[in-house]
């Protein structure tokens, strides 16, 4: 590197200070405020008011308290099985429907599309309202797959919509090879096409898995009672709760134990995650 | 390629079929419903009266119309500042800063947390009046009268809600800004460098013209978000905080089911859906910038 480029480097880094003011700024913040929570989770009530966090070591209790106590273990649990179960069947049904709808030309075609395009706009709470009209009227109360169902319906105009492009890339001679051999044009289809698309599979889940995992309003209404409820439920209940006996390292625990395992799938993941979300315009 | 209708009623059937039925049929209904006179959850639609637009006018009255104001509200204040920070952020990001991958890895962080817990942050923390992170920081350098403000008193509410927005949403759009500066040929910012531009003017006659296209999808998608805006609405309780379906909420299913009728909830639903779709409709009416390749 010449003399010249480097101080013109040097310049060029002189005069991004305000920028890295701004970045170190946003990041102190998040450290200390997920720090200062994730200690506080551990201290007493206490402790927080007089300002001496972790002053008597651990207190795992406060852990105690909500996960096994206050059930958000089960919670837990039920969050997995709504984000995995939806996002599963999700994928079972838009990936051969993308498919279809990139291959071949058939009547409807047109009427599926279109109405795909305006499902994108439509807020969930439209599909809502009769459904929990019909659950009130035969005193079904909230279940499990109802909200599992949920998912997987909203899920599928955009989630279509997003596998489409990665089909259509896919060249046809795939399958005209795979019928030249005798195989059945669905086994090709799961066999040969849909491993080809993996990349955008993979983003596809991630994205989704989040979502469904972090989703509020659907699981507030459908998913609201004893067993049922997922982290975020759970989480407003036990804070309503403690907020009226004052527990405050409680609180916190339940705090960290909601918002550490999609940070923790995260800083897997980022990589991906971050090249997603600029690739494929995933509306989050 | 041809292919039998058997083959391809397997491939697209079982997605075709449940749209219909389960996405479709609903949407219909619904916005059926919000035509006619119906009482409670549990009275099917055929015993119902059919009364016009009553429902709509009703809910005029109601305090639907102060959630769409603080959803405007919302997004236009949050939209603004949103938009201005994560620009900034985005041209800081692709000029050449030391540790790039880092600091975006850390503006995306917040939009991976559930709101929810991300409003709790904030409100049980941050914003405490006790052992505020903003309360210490503010005594710290002196400034009492920040220091003493009441982030959390039912009047300032609305802004405490909004900063925690803010903060969750902006490193989305700044990823989304990112890709768009770095899809612009460098030649033109060296060209504008050597006919001596200055960086403001680079970035007001190259950058912005240039990422015109994302600008506008983004603005779809935030209208999409804050049209879902919901969780937040839990954590900052106060008047003006109610989002219009947080109402809906409240009116069908929550707390007030039962003092108003399901028609107008259902109304007030088919209100924030055309507000959605006109949006949508509109961002597609915006000519697109055809001589940049985006």
């Amino acid at each position: 590197m010449g003399k010249r480029t480097r101080t013109l480097k040097v310049r060029q880094q002189i005069a991004l200070i305000p920028s890295y003011i701004l970045l170190v700024v946003w990041c102190v913040f998040i450290f200390v405020m997920l720090g200062w929570i994730v200690m506080a989770s551990f201290s007493t009530t206490r402790e927080l008011f007089t300002d001496k966090l972790l002053s008597s070591g651990l207190h795992w209790e406060n852990y105690e308290k909500v996960v096994v106590t206050g059930k958000m273990y089960i919670a837990f649990l039920n969050s997995l099985l709504y984000s995995a179960v939806s996002v599963f069947f999700t994928i079972l049904v838009c990936a051969p429907a993308a498919y279809g709808l990139s291959r071949f030309n058939f009547k409807l075609k047109n009427l599926f599309q279109r109405l795909l395009v305006v499902g994108l706009g439509i807020p969930g709470v439209m599909v809502i309202i009769p459904l929990f009209s019909i659950i009130t009227m035969l005193h079904m109360g909230d279940s499990k797959v109802t909200l599992i169902m949920l998912y997987v319906v909203t899920s599928i105009p955009f989630c279509t919509f997003f596998l489409l492009p990665a089909f259509s890339d896919i060249s046809p001679t795939y399958e005209e090879a795979a019928a030249i051999d005798g195989c059945g044009p669905i086994r090709t289809f799961w066999e040969i096409v849909f491993p080809l698309v993996r990349p955008s599979v993979t983003t596809l889940v991630i994205f989704q898995f989040i979502g469904k995992w972090n989703e509020y309003f659907m699981a507030q209404i459908f998913a609201n009672s004893g067993n049922n409820r997922s982290m975020s439920v759970s989480l407003n209940q036990i804070i309503v709760a403690m907020t009226r006996e004052g527990g405050w390292g409680g609180m916190f625990a339940a705090v960290t134990f909601v918002s550490f395992p999609t940070i923790i799938l995260y800083v897997i993941l980022s990589r991906k995650i971050i090249g997603g979300t600029t690739a494929g315009g995933i509306k989050g | 390629m041809k292919m039998k209708k058997r083959t391809l009623f397997i491939l697209i059937g079982p997605a075709f079929i449940l749209f219909l039925v389960f996405f479709v049929y609903p949407v219909i209904r619904t916005a059926a419903m919000s035509f006619f006179d119906v009482p409670s959850m549990s009275v099917a639609l055929r015993k119902c009266t059919f009364n016009g637009f009553s429902n709509f006018t009703a809910l005029y009255r109601t305090s639907f119309r102060g959630s769409l104001v603080t959803l405007l509200k919302i997004w236009l204040i949050c939209g603004s500042i949103v938009a201005v920070l994560s620009l900034i952020f985005a041209v800081s990001l692709t000029s050449g800063i030391i540790g790039k991958g880092f600091f975006r890895s850390m503006l995306y962080l917040p939009n991976v947390i559930p709101q929810l817990a991300i409003g709790y942050m904030w409100t049980l923390y941050v914003f405490s009046s006790r052992f505020g992170l903003l309360k210490k920081f503010f005594t710290w350098i002196g400034w009492t009268a920040l220091a003493e403000f009441g982030w959390t008193s039912p009047d300032n509410m609305f802004i405490s809600m909004c900063i925690a927005y803010i903060f969750s949403n902006v490193g989305y759009f700044t990823l989304t800004f990112m890709s768009a500066i770095e899809s612009i040929p460098t030649s033109l910012y060296e060209a504008a460098s050597i006919d001596g531009a200055k960086r403001t003017t680079q970035f007001f006659r190259i950058t912005l013209p240039l990422i015109r296209n994302t600008l506008t999808s983004n603005i779809t998608i935030w209208t999409t978000r804050v049209c879902a805006f919901f969780a937040l609405s839990n954590v900052f309780v106060s008047n003006d905080t109610v989002s219009p379906l947080m109402y809906i909420y409240n009116v069908l299913f929550g707390s007030d089911s039962g003092t108003t009728a399901v028609g107008v909830g259902a109304a007030a639903a088919v209100v924030l859906t055309v507000v959605v779709v006109l949006v949508y409709a509109l961002s597609n009416l915006i000519p697109k910038n055809k001589d940049v390749e985006l």
